[in-house]
């Protein structure tokens, strides 16, 4: 049983994460924006984040900045969920300390498989 | 009628629009508050419904066929909705309910109607649906009669990833109906990687505008096979928009051979704008030849040119640095200049230096 | 004999007069008649020209503006004078906007506090050597350094000495700016994330012929704001500010838009405006002669333009909320307030009088400039002395009524008919507007705001827009007696964070139409 937080401005994406998590047997949280997301973090300490890049007021990249500069969420795996042709964000994301990504459109399938293989890590 | 009389009719239209001006607005309030709700309600019901079963690994919309036909339009807008937001067998799905269900047909039918919102609503749908049939419905409204319509199925047509949308949307530039060429450009990056065949075809175009909007996607695009054609535009076509545009497409592609040909356009006859570009892509490609070239570049009578040069050449390492280093403490009018993006430069690397530290730290 | 002399001139005296006061009659009748109907017609125009709009936003491609490497960038320009208080907050969430390319730069003006300080300290600045480009718009104030921000935000301060005008600031920062479009803010306005995408819009569909576009910007006092983004729109709560409230939406939201639809936009708001950077290079920059220096630079591209025979620029209003700004709480800040976009008006006015009346300047000469003459500056001597006349003859009427004499010396008649063309009328045009808000926008939660909303439609015709004109009025005395402009620094307080709401004085230029 593994707790997920899932932070991302887009409602139906949002849902969409949060639903197929469930049916892999895990829980879910979301929040809807970075400042929230840093702060379930904080207090949750999920087992993992999934996180979107582009949001208002604090980015995807930011939040995953400062969770790796927090020593208490630095542990935590990152999964950053980009939109297509935004290349330049994925280097970025890596560089601030994300584990992997995936990339909107949503595919289920390859949500499920992202998150085995960084929990199994 | 009297004066009098008049004025009071005066005012009681007056009175009574008044009054049913607050009637009109308060009647809109409460039946899009009521509507809205119902609306809420219904929506709060079907939506987990649909959500989960499509992030299933084998979805199965059958047990739609239950719902009632209000619940079914929610279901469909909400589909139309999450088109664009999924892919996979999740988007196949949901494709094969609308096509089932026929609202594919009736979006189509759509296109042709005679209210442009109608038409530009439904061009948008289909373009976010992707489905490869309904392609050719969103290409013949880039001939529509309004300007709007044709905007939106201009971005639209992009969505289908397709080849053949390319030389549509290209035929699209000019003409009384043209489209402006920003939409265009975006449409033709989102086709993906098979636009670059059409692409380098679109080189040969009779129009200088089609022609630079080739050149300009080529470099977006990164299309490392078609540098040779490009220098050829650079140094040989007819129309300057177009050369100038090459010359920013070389500096993207980053191909050194690139350099010579973009070095004999910083000749003094050329145009201000076809030498700024020329030596931003010099720097953008870098080696020992564009450093060399960017240091009689940066002596340029031209300010604007000079003043790009000592940027180019504060992106180019340490060696560029030296060459800066140098000219800041000459008293010329780019010292400054010089002196400005090695200050500039320092900032970007410390910034850069903390970040990284801190990641190492945490 | 000289009895009957003495009466024939009595009675031609008192023709004369019964003439001129009817004719005096007359003539505010049609004014107000003719002022308030061309409102009707801007307000028809904008309600049709918005409700394409609308539906037109559902299809927008607001996400593919954003995601277009090809999206020109804007270069921010905020000038800053005593903005300690929340400049570190406005410039947080400037660099938080929803826009792929694009740069702040802050132009700290001689500020006597610390804005300076709490932007170096917040952003980390760096001092780099200012090189200044060859065409540069020459500033009063000379520029004394610039400084970039080492924590990697596109941001960039400019410190100046204070040139004596706000004009002067925006253009040290235009000379800095390196996008090919800038936008002038406020410091203290609070922006709509997707502000930018709003007004860039106009630009990519036809970059050709728009030069400049702006938005709409209501008031936020009383708006629940979140990190300098406003997360709820209300009505605010003192009845000034529901009055501007209601003036705003009228004046912008309908009198602009409507404007726009005729390709006849004057005047585009200091807090928020969106200008192609070689054509406000080409107009020498913005006039630091001026307090209505927004409302110039829009009168000088008109002017600019046409001058080089280009009849197919546009100068576009999106009729959607960019902004949200601070309107005057006290009564005193808000005289001051409209005392200065008239005297504004009017020297924008005299500067480019020669487009008045010059058919060589299309619309904008023949038509929009005599209404902004005629009606906007002029207009406040005859609505005070209608009221003030119409007041008075009713009060000495009723008086005399009381004692059984008659001492009506206006026509009961004339009263009725004022008082509908001068105050119905407008009240028909607030309510409008503000019904066409419920159909459109609808940002009015409440049923409370709502009613709010409608009880401040009423008021603001019956004594706010009296007050208004003698306000409009003064500002034009002013100017007609000091044609030199020496703008005085205004006092800013800062952001109010206590309660999460805003209240603060605003220094946005606005022509209310």
């Amino acid at each position: 049983m593994v707790n997920v937080l899932v932070v991302d401005d887009d409602p139906d994406i949002r849902e969409l994460v949060a639903f197929k998590l469930t049916q892999m047997g895990h829980t879910v949280t979301t929040e809807n924006d970075g400042e929230g997301g840093l702060a379930a973090a904080i207090q949750e300490k999920p087992d993992l984040i999934l996180l979107d890049v582009m949001m208002p007021k604090l980015t995807g990249i930011e939040v995953c900045q400062r969770l790796r500069d927090d020593p208490k969420t630095s542990g935590v795996p990152v999964i950053l969920i980009t939109a297509k042709a935004q290349e330049v964000d994925v280097e970025r994301g890596f560089a601030a300390g994300a584990d992997d990504y995936i990339v909107k459109p949503f595919s289920p399938r390859e949500l499920a498989s992202r998150v085995e293989a960084v929990l199994g890590r | 009628m009297t004066a009098g009389g008049i004025l009071v009719a005066a005012l009681l239209t007056m009175a009574v629009i008044l009054l049913g001006l607050t009637f009109a607005a308060m009647v809109r309030r409460t039946s899009r508050d009521l509507l809205a709700s119902l609306r809420n309600k219904r929506e709060a019901r079907i939506r987990p419904m649909l959500l989960s079963v499509v992030t299933d690994d084998e979805p199965d919309l059958s047990f739609l066929r239950t719902f009632s036909k209000k619940d079914l339009r929610i279901v469909e807008s909400l589909i139309w909705g999450l088109l664009s937001k999924v892919r996979g067998s999740s988007k196949q799905v949901l494709v094969k309910w609308l096509v089932e269900s026929g609202a594919i047909g009736r979006v189509c039918e759509q296109t042709k109607s005679r209210s442009r919102v109608k038409r530009a609503r439904s061009v948008e749908l289909l373009g976010s649906s992707g489905i490869a049939e309904t392609a050719s419905f969103v290409a013949d409204c880039l001939h529509d009669s309004d300007k709007e319509v044709r905007s939106v199925a201009a971005r639209a047509l992009g969505k289908f990833s397709e080849k053949e949308a390319v030389v549509h949307l290209l035929s699209a530039l000019t003409g009384p109906k043209a489209i402006p060429r920003s939409i265009i450009s975006m449409s033709l990056l989102h086709v993906g990687p098979q636009a670059i065949e059409p692409l380098m075809d679109g080189l040969l175009n009779r129009s200088a505008l089609v022609r630079s909007v080739c050149v300009d996607m080529l470099g977006i695009y990164g299309a490392v096979k078609a540098t040779d054609r490009l220098i050829g535009c650079l140094q040989l076509d007819p129309s300057m928009k177009v050369r100038v545009s090459a010359a920013g497409a070389l500096g993207r592609l980053g191909s050194p051979k690139g350099v010579e040909p973009l070095v004999r356009c910083i000749t003094v006859n050329a145009p201000r704008k076809l030498r700024v570009a020329a030596v931003a892509s010099i720097g953008q490609i870098g080696g020992k030849q564009a450093i060399s070239w960017l240091n009689s570049a940066m002596l340029d009578v031209d300010s604007v040119v000079s003043a790009a040069a000592v940027e180019a050449l504060s992106k180019m390492g340490d060696e560029g640095c030296i060459i800066l280093t140098e000219l800041s403490t000459m008293d010329l009018p780019q010292s400054l200049i010089a002196n400005q993006w090695l200050s500039r430069r320092e900032i970007n690397l410390s910034s850069r230096k903390r970040s990284s530290r801190e990641m190492a730290g945490a | 004999m000289t009895a009957s002399w003495i009466e024939t001139a009595l009675t031609g005296a008192h023709d004369l007069v019964e003439l001129s006061i009817e004719t005096f009659e007359w003539f505010i009748i049609t004014y107000f008649l003719t002022l308030n109907t061309i409102y009707l017609v801007l307000t028809i125009l904008a309600i049709v020209g918005f409700t394409k709009h609308i539906r037109r936003i559902s299809h927008a491609g607001h996400d593919d503006v954003f995601a277009n490497p090809l999206t020109p960038g804007v270069s921010i320009v905020v000038p800053a004078h005593n903005e300690e208080a929340g400049i570190v907050d406005s410039v947080r969430a400037m660099l938080s906007l929803k826009y792929p390319k694009f740069e702040v730069i802050v132009v700290e003006d001689g500020s006597k506090d610390s804005t300076f300080e709490q932007l170096q300290n917040h952003f980390d600045l760096a001092e780099i050597p200012y090189a200044p480009a060859e065409n540069s718009i020459p500033t009063v104030g000379p520029v004394q350094s610039m400084h970039l921000a080492r924590s990697g935000e596109p941001l960039i301060v400019v410190r100046k000495a204070n040139g004596g005008s706000r004009a002067d600031a925006s253009n040290a920062g235009i000379n800095v700016s390196t996008m090919p479009l800038v936008c002038m803010v406020d410091a203290d306005s609070l922006l709509d994330p997707e502000a930018l995408l709003r007004v860039v819009k106009p630009f990519m569909d036809d970059p050709k012929n728009v030069v400049a576009t702006g938005g709409v910007i209501l008031p936020g006092n009383g708006c629940v704001v979140d990190e300098g983004h406003v997360v709820e729109s209300r009505i605010p709560k003192g009845w000034l500010a529901r009055i501007q409230f209601v003036e705003y939406l009228r004046s912008f939201l309908l009198g602009r838009t409507g404007w726009s639809t005729l390709k006849s936009l004057l005047v585009i708001s200091g807090a928020f405006g969106l200008f192609r950077r070689d054509i406000v290079m080409a107009v020498g920059g913005m006039d630091t002669n001026s307090v209505g220096e927004d409302a110039e630079l829009v009168a000088s591209i008109h002017h600019y333009m046409r001058d080089r025979k280009n009849r197919d620029y546009r100068v576009v209003f999106v009729a959607e909320p960019v902004c949200w700004t601070e309107s005057p709480t006290d009564i005193k800040v808000l005289a001051r307030q409209r005392k200065r976009w008239s005297r504004g008006l009017a020297e924008v006015l005299w500067k480019h009088r020669k487009m008045m009346f010059n058919p060589k300047y299309g619309r904008i000469g023949m038509f929009v400039m005599p209404y902004y003459l005629f009606f906007e500056l002029l207009g406040p001597v005859v609505e005070l002395i209608g009221f003030a006349t119409v007041t008075a003859g009713v009060a000495l009427g009723l008086l005399g009524g009381l004692f059984d004499q008659n001492w009506w010396l206006i026509d009961q008649k004339f009263a009725v008919m004022f008082g509908l063309v001068a105050v119905g009328y407008s009240v028909v045009l607030s309510v409008a507007s503000l019904t066409a808000e419920e159909f459109s926008f609808h940002r009015l939660r409440s049923w409370r705001d709502f009613g709010a909303a409608m009880a401040a439609a009423l008021l603001e015709n019956l004594g706010y827009r009296q007050l208004h004109a003698y306000w409009r009025l003064k500002g034009l005395v002013s100017w007609l007696i000091q044609r030199d402009s020496k703008w005085g620094a205004m006092p800013r307080t800062g952001f109010k964070k206590s309660d999460k709401t805003v209240a603060k004085t605003t220094k946005v230029t606005l022509n209310v139409s």
